[in-house]
């Protein structure tokens, strides 16, 4: 189902009346049942895979937790990783392989063209990354197993969070849904809050986006210029940002209206001063999963230290950055595991690309910092902004250009100062950019006011003003065609 | 977690903040719903109230039709009065509006129907707001379906130029396979029916029988498909939408300083794709031995053209090496039409409430269009002499 749609906003209205009048138990029934449809909404063939996904680690958690025998323990985790990641592989990757492998036999001339017409199973990357985290958690011993294989089942689909995260672990959603928490006024005026600026930032402004950045992306490479390629960068960072960071927020506010909290997924991400405090503030969940799953275990493995201590939750983002002599001179665990971060996204050689690239900006970034070249003052942090928000624009072009030749000519083009001297778009591309950049970045620095501000009574006629606005545009441009960005990874 | 738990805890007047919620909701509601009271014709937004976009002109039987409007009716008129010989031209919103519009007014198209009917033509004409040289070279392709084309008359204007591919309305003639086949004969026409499709995979979907559709597509069908019966607001969300977007358009024009006067670029990469176009069509009359004549269309004398002088230069220079590389005729009517009959536009921005048209002109300027017209027409069908620009 797709969040920004009136089937959903009717669906949501249901499952939350029903989730505050019953009990704890059919509650639970409620929720499952909820979320299955919520997910048959789509495919409903589907379902069965991810019920196949899930029982796989809840028999797996119990089978780790039932013995002290670490072989055996060992063997479960294994089994687990294997039938959840052989999947994930089945689904996602074995066309990218097959074609790849195909491209391989064709340097040595022979021809093979293998058909495989598989369709991505919605949200898969992300509920299998939560459902075996949990695995790792118990066979780490950071938590026991779940008995109930309902509460279980609730924990993988829960439907607010079940195909684009955020990507929560086991304590943050499986103790909360056991709890059967109080109604509560604020959290419903809270929750709604959230979607509704999530409804806007999708519809009013992704989508709104989004056709500049078509347009532009559709455009003959050759005709495109310097400015044109930092606006086109620009303004798909803005889209996938406002895309998001608007699901992320409805998702918030969905769990909020059953008085269940998640941890914020993004932490405007185009103030960092930094590549590491650009993924502190870039979905989160995901960064966090990565750190504590992935590049510690990777970090540890080649014997360097991570510069972090392992995480227990999904808050904090992907903050190994050790200045010790190790970390930056031992960059393997980090490219792999950005490399891997790039993977994770799409099965495309451009997505490797952006995960090795920001790789490399992380440890340059480390390089700079070891060497105390930009003083860790507000100047410093200027600088640092400036430096870093361009760099991470650039980035989104991978992600966005379809094909590694389209990037690197993109890219070349940046680099070339004659490259400067004409344009390719239209007036207004330039000017949504300029403005978006502009609105962002006041956002973000007022932000912490706001904050303040919304501490005390706020005068009732501006707040009405707002919602007026925020509700206006999400009726007048709710259109449930334009799915999610992040529904494709 | 606790940390977050502060972060997000509400204002104690959490009561002020439902209120707020519930009166911002109401308003919203009253506003949009009132989107519909006064129906702005959007293709018309920039004209004034005594401007008009005629369409369907007769007399008797309908020659003049938006392309994506009213095509059909066209198509069948022309079969129904037995047309044999057609000449069909295709223009931007020029063609149609009749700047300053006094009762009995009329285009260019009655005169120039009668003049060419007298020689045994039939005309047709095919126009579209802003339409690009591809959207023409797509009308082309559909109108051939269904007209006994002789000659294709094409308007030439710098600002079309500036734009590309089909958008999302003009899209007729997309779903025939004969037109697909026409158009994929040329690599742009390849181009436009990819990005054409691409478009509109989603909308496609939307469309699918209902057995194919999704749970949530079908849901979706029947939920707002009720709300657009019984509810004023969910109804009036098109012309709110248009509204809103009006609006936005204002702020920027306002707050940008932008005018009629200011200058327009030419768009490299759009530029080389509508003449593409243009030459795709050029070949493909000239394969079935259909005439096409082009013509630089009308520009207001006296004030600073709104195009970059040497691009507007290049524009015509290409325009005229392209017809007659492929032996077609074009004209230069860019000076035809004198001032005294050019008129103002609505204006676009907040602090004014007229400005200059640039792009319309009143009666008296149709019939000068008309009549070169039909000088060409007449001159080009007979005979094929390329002239230079």
């Amino acid at each position: 189902m797709i969040f920004n749609s009136v089937t959903f906003l009717l669906f949501l209205s249901v499952s939350v009346a029903l989730y505050w009048v019953l009990p704890l138990r059919p509650r639970l029934w409620m929720l499952g049942i909820a979320s299955l449809m919520f997910y048959g909404f789509w495919r409903v063939d589907f379902v069965a895979l991810m019920l196949l996904s899930s029982g796989v680690d809840y028999v797996a958690a119990l089978g780790i937790s039932r013995t002290e025998d670490e072989r055996r323990r060992k063997a479960w985790l294994l089994t687990s990783l294997a039938i959840n990641f052989g999947l994930l592989f089945a689904f996602k990757y074995a066309g990218f392989t097959l074609d790849n492998a195909a491209n391989l036999l064709g340097l040595f001339g022979i021809e093979w063209h293998p058909k495989l017409d598989i369709v991505l199973p919605l949200g898969i990357s992300f509920y299998t990354f939560q459902s075996v985290s949990y695995t790792i958690d118990v066979y780490r011993k950071d938590r026991e197993a779940e008995r109930d294989y309902l509460m279980f089942v609730c924990f993988v689909t829960y439907f607010p969070q079940l195909v684009a995260g955020p990507i929560l672990r086991a304590s943050e959603l499986l103790d909360q849904l056991g709890t059967r928490s109080k109604w509560r006024a604020d959290e419903m005026v809270l929750g709604l809050r959230r979607i509704l600026f999530g409804l806007f930032l999708k519809v009013g402004l992704a989508d709104n986006i989004a056709a500049q950045v078509d347009d532009g992306f559709l455009q003959d490479v050759a005709f495109m210029h310097a400015l044109d390629v930092w606006t086109l960068a620009f303004l798909f960072g803005f889209q996938i940002y406002f895309d998001f960071a608007g699901y992320s927020q409805i998702a918030i506010g969905s769990a909020h209206l059953m008085g269940i909290r998640f941890p914020e997924n993004f932490d405007f991400p185009y103030l960092a001063t930094s590549p590491r405090e650009f993924w502190q503030r870039w979905h989160i969940s995901l960064s966090s999963w990565i750190r504590d799953y992935l590049y510690v275990p990777l970090s540890r493995h080649f014997g360097v230290s991570a510069g972090t201590p392992l995480g227990h939750s999904s808050e904090g983002g992907l903050v190994g950055t050790s200045l010790s002599p190790g970390a930056t001179r031992d960059a393997r665990p980090l490219m792999l595991t950005w490399i891997i971060m790039g993977f994770w996204h799409g099965a495309a050689w451009t997505f490797v690309l952006w995960g090795a690239y920001h790789g490399v900006l992380v440890l340059a970034h480390r390089a700079i910092r070891a060497r105390k070249l930009v003083p860790d003052t507000a100047l410093g942090n200027v600088l640092g902004w400036c430096v870093t928000l361009p760099l991470i624009m650039l980035g989104w072009i991978p992600f966005r250009a379809g094909s590694l030749e389209t990037t690197l000519v993109m890219w070349s083009r940046v680099l070339n100062p004659r490259e400067y001297l004409a344009l390719g778009l239209r007036e207004n591309s330039y000017l949504s950019a300029a403005t978006v950049l502009l609105l962002v970045t006041v956002a973000g620095l007022v932000s912490g006011r706001v904050a303040r501000w919304t501490e005390r009574p706020l005068s009732l006629p501006v707040l009405t003003a707002g919602y007026a606005f925020v509700i206006g545009v999400v009726i007048v441009m709710l259109r449930p065609i334009s799915q999610f960005i992040y529904f494709q990874f | 977690m606790d940390s977050y738990l502060e972060s997000v805890s509400l204002p104690r007047a959490w009561r002020r903040e439902a209120i707020a919620m519930i009166a911002g909701l109401t308003i919203a509601a009253v506003v949009i719903a009132h989107a519909d009271d006064q129906e702005v014709r959007f293709d018309q937004a920039a004209l004034l109230p005594h401007s008009s976009l005629i369409l369907g002109e007769s007399p008797g039987s309908t020659v003049l039709c938006g392309w994506s409007i009213d095509s059909s009716k066209c198509f069948e008129d022309a079969s129904n009065r037995g047309a044999k010989r057609t000449v069909l031209w295709f223009g931007n919103s020029q063609v149609p509006t009749v700047n300053e519009h006094k009762a009995g007014q009329t285009t260019g198209v009655p005169a120039l129907r009668a003049r060419l009917a007298a020689k045994g033509l039939d005309l047709t004409v095919l126009v579209e707001p802003n339409a690009s040289l591809q959207e023409h070279f797509v009308a082309y392709a559909h109108a051939r379906q269904s007209l006994p084309v002789t000659a294709v008359v094409v308007s030439l204007v710098f600002d079309d130029t500036r734009e590309t591919g089909l958008r999302e309305h003009s899209s007729e003639g997309m779903a025939e396979p004969d037109v697909i086949a026409r158009l994929s004969r040329h690599a742009i026409g390849k181009r436009i029916v990819e990005r054409y499709r691409a478009a509109a995979a989603a909308e496609e979907a939307a469309k699918k029988p209902p057995s194919e559709q999704t749970l949530q597509e079908r849901s979706e069908a029947a939920l707002t498909g009720w709300l657009t019966e019984h509810s004023a607001v969910w109804k009036a969300r098109e012309q709110a939408n248009g509204k809103l977007g009006l609006a936005l358009h204002v702020t920027r024009n306002t707050i940008f300083g932008i005018k009629p006067e200011s200058k327009r670029r030419l768009i490299e990469a759009r530029y080389r794709d509508n003449l593409e176009a243009l030459e795709a069509m050029l070949i493909d009359a000239k394969e079935d031995g259909i005439k096409v004549l082009g013509y630089i269309a009308p520009l207001r004398p006296g004030v600073e053209v709104p195009y970059i002088d040497h691009e507007y230069a290049r524009f015509k220079s290409d325009v005229g090496s392209l017809f007659e590389r492929h032996g077609a005729l074009v004209e230069n009517l860019e000076n035809l039409v004198p001032k005294a009959d050019w008129g103002d536009t609505a204006s676009t921005t907040a602090n004014k409430d007229r400005e200059i048209d640039f792009m319309h002109f009143m009666a008296p300027g149709h019939q000068r269009v008309a009549a070169a017209l039909g000088d060409l027409v007449l001159r080009s069908v007979p005979v094929d002499v390329a002239v230079k620009l």
